[in-house]
């Protein structure tokens, strides 16, 4: 079992706290009264997403976690499963809900995400920036209801709703950036 | 800033002085971590290298068997021919010096200068960092903190200044009294009050709890220039203790912003108690598997002859500045952090 000491504790740095691994986000070196030292650690449940904060005396030895980034190919889904692949090894991965969570709004065919695995298994993945996705469904907009900003609602081919520009129609192809589901701009496919 | 705040004290008479930063003892605080150097000596040719003990070996000996502290002197393993190599460390504050001078009939005296405290980096750590240490003969530590608040003002501006009873703010932030609450008390406030893992609690001692619940409770909760007085007897240092029905110990810190800038004392004038603290402090080393180091016996020297009542001060001049300039850390007023020199 891999442990780090609190002098080694850094940015990006993964541990295992109350059995769920952490990765450290900022780490604070204190001496409180001039006595022992410290080290005031906020931290980001890997499993959960929350962000939480821990205090560790200097020199003290916490267990490393076995959490890597691996870049895995999306295939396709069943619609209870998505199914990765990892394109230097062609093994496969089958996510379920709890991992893929959100990003399955964002995932198109053949596109490369990154995903994190604890002890060999995924615990969550992250679609691309950017992604290119179909408009299935939306209403034409009509000319002069600039009330609602000149925008209008349209569904992708992956569900997701967006808000998009009026003259945005069904069968296009639109960039939409995955971090924050806005609108980035129609493309040519 | 640096030239401000010489100038304070000049005005004030209060001599400068510069004494080294490298020297054959150091404090001998568990919680501080000296750097030190070996001096190459210039041993006879001839010297059997089997009979060449290492100045620590040396030390670590004297320890383990007890030996009277005025025998623990390593610059003085000489051998019969030659002058053995030394280990000379690097001072974490200029205080040992300073004090030998005012025994010595100085008068105030203030160093504005570098110190080296080892493993110690972050946000308001350094390494290498510079103190502003003064030392005031004859006035009381009511006066001495006046002082340091018009200081404070003179180099940051800020004016927002208070004082604070330790005991009272730690009640006010924690429900407990820090003089009297119990060791179990403080472990069991440690695990409800603060992030620390509850299987640590136990281990931090009485001191170690009351340090976390106040760094981590009522720091946070001193706003402005936050002067706090009398502190817990367990965190005497080198300050005289108060014979009232609790102990106290004649200490104050301040803050400005919840970051701690200060820490000065009505100093010890014995030099029989500071002889048995610094014994305290090398047996908790030797416990906690710390290097050992040489206690002062030029100090204790000193002592022995008289420092008087003199209250002194340690300010931490690069959080002065940073704090002064809006900055988040102290790296944003160092030309290079350790890290990068």
């Amino acid at each position: 079992m891999a442990t780090i000491s609190t002098n080694e504790f850094r940015a990006g740095i993964k541990l295992m706290l109350d059995n769920s691994p952490c990765t450290i986000i900022e780490n604070e070196f204190v001496k409180p009264g001039k006595g022992q030292a410290f080290s005031r650690v906020k931290l980001r449940n890997l499993l959960t997403g929350r962000v939480v904060e821990r205090t560790f005396k200097s020199g003290e030895s916490v267990e490393a976690a076995d959490v890597v980034d691996l870049d895995l190919q999306y295939l396709y889904t069943d619609g209870s499963e998505w199914h990765f692949m990892n394109e230097e090894t062609f093994e496969q991965y089958a996510l379920g809900d709890e991992v893929v969570g959100e990003a399955s709004k964002f995932l198109k065919e053949q596109d490369v995400c990154t995903a994190t695995l604890w002890n060999g298994a995924p615990i969550s993945v992250v679609p691309p920036n950017q992604v290119n996705l179909l408009v299935t469904e939306c209403d034409p907009g009509i000319r002069g209801d600039t009330a609602t900003g000149a925008t209008k609602p349209a569904t992708l081919e992956t569900g997701a709703i967006v808000r998009v520009p009026l003259f945005v129609e069904e069968g296009d192809v639109l960039k939409v950036d995955t971090r924050t589901g806005d609108y980035v701009s129609r493309v040519k496919e | 800033m640096l030239r401000t705040a010489r100038r304070f004290l000049d005005e004030r008479g209060v001599l400068e002085v510069d004494t080294p930063v490298l020297a054959r003892t150091v404090a001998t605080d568990p919680d501080i971590d000296a750097l030190s150097v070996v001096c190459p000596g210039n041993t006879a040719a001839g010297l059997d290298a089997s009979r060449r003990e290492s100045p620590d070996a040396v030390c670590s000996d004297a320890v383990r068997s007890g030996a009277d502290l005025a025998v623990v002197d390593r610059a003085a393993v000489e051998y019969s021919a030659g002058v053995a190599a030394r280990r000379l460390y690097l001072q974490t504050s200029p205080e040992h010096a300073m004090k030998r001078l005012l025994a010595a009939g100085s008068g105030p005296i203030y160093q504005l200068g570098k110190v080296f405290r080892a493993g110690e980096c972050g946000r308001w750590h350094n390494i290498e960092f510079t103190m502003l240490e003064w030392y005031r003969p004859g006035l009381s530590l009511n006066d001495l903190m006046l002082e340091v608040a018009q200081l404070i003002e003179c180099v940051t501006g800020r004016a927002d200044d208070a004082l604070h009873d330790y005991g009272t703010v730690f009640e006010q932030a924690t429900g407990l009294d820090p003089h009297r609450a119990s060791d179990e008390a403080l472990v069991q406030a440690v695990r409800d009050q603060t992030s620390l893992d509850d299987g640590m609690a136990a281990s931090l001692g009485r001191r170690g709890c009351i340090d976390l619940l106040f760094g981590q409770r009522v720091q946070p909760s001193l706003a402005g220039v936050a002067f706090v007085c009398d502190y817990p007897a367990s965190h005497a240092a080198l300050a005289r203790l108060e014979s009232d029905a609790i102990s106290v110990a004649r200490r104050f810190e301040v803050f400005i912003d919840g970051v701690e800038i200060g820490n000065g004392y009505h100093e010890l004038d014995d030099a029989t108690e500071q002889a048995e603290r610094m014994k305290a402090d090398i047996a908790e080393r030797f416990e906690r598997g710390l290097e050992a180091v040489p206690v002062d016996d030029r100090l204790l020297a000193a002592l022995g002859a008289g420092l008087g009542d003199v209250c002194g001060v340690a300010v931490g001049f690069d959080r002065l500045v940073a704090i002064a300039t809006d900055s988040t850390s102290i790296a944003d007023v160092m030309p290079f952090t350790t890290e990068f020199a």
